[in-house]
């Protein structure tokens, strides 16, 4: 459909990072829900949603979530504008500005404090 | 199959069941909502958390979103049949039991 271009990169990214944040979100849900499983269950994983691990992935899916939604709003523009295919590529460039204009502030803030939490 | 088009037209002519218009459908107008509630809860977060209403809206539309995005991944990409139906099993099942834990959860708070 869009042969090799622009728009296929960002169809691309847009189905593997959708993957990623549902991955997440179960992740997250039962973070968040884990007592309803027992306080043993709550209480052995509570630890591995404190490891540097867990807390790269949330990054990482906040990016991907950012990125995901730029990105969506690109594809209802396609799909509900009688211009926005015509300027899909333009706009996909928008996208990754807008991304890394969200982005960076928050890796800058969070990640620091996620390194410090070493290997654990 | 995932509806590939780029307009509503083209979609209605190409869904093969009025179901798979209705989720195509359902993926933008959701995907609008969870742009202005995700934003909210990543930027303002926590002090949200109060808002019963609020969180499962977005839990509900979030995992309904996902799923179906997953849905439309593996159609394209697993061919193998059975695993298919047991990967789609696995997520359909784990979003049962959290989108009804995290109601539960917000019920008991």
């Amino acid at each position: 459909m869009y042969r090799g271009g622009e728009g296929q990169w960002a169809y691309y990214l847009h189905r593997f990072l959708g993957v990623l944040i549902l991955l997440y979100l179960l992740l997250h849900a039962t973070e968040l829900t884990a007592p309803l499983f027992g306080s043993g269950f709550a209480a052995s994983v509570s630890g591995w949603f404190r490891t540097a691990s867990y807390q790269l992935l949330r990054l990482l899916a906040i990016g991907a979530i950012i990125y995901h939604g730029l990105n969506g709003i690109r594809i209802m523009l396609m799909d509900f504008t009688s211009w926005g295919t015509r300027i899909q590529k333009y706009a996909w460039y928008v996208v990754i500005v807008l991304f890394l204009l969200m982005y960076i502030p928050i890796v800058n803030d969070q990640l620091p404090a996620i390194l410090n939490l070493g290997g654990r | 199959m995932a509806i590939k088009t780029r307009n509503f037209d083209e979609a209605r002519r190409q869904a093969s069941t009025n179901w798979e218009l209705m989720w195509w459908v359902f993926m933008r107008v959701s995907g609008l909502l969870l742009v202005l509630l995700l934003w909210l809860h990543i930027y303002v977060g926590p002090s949200l958390i109060s808002i019963k209403a609020y969180d499962f809206t977005l839990l509900a539309l979030a995992l309904l979103h996902g799923t179906n995005g997953v849905r439309y991944v593996l159609d394209d990409y697993v061919h193998n049949g059975s695993l298919r139906v047991i990967l789609k099993s696995v997520i359909y099942l784990s979003v049962a039991v959290l989108l009804a834990a995290g109601a539960l959860m917000l019920a008991k708070l």
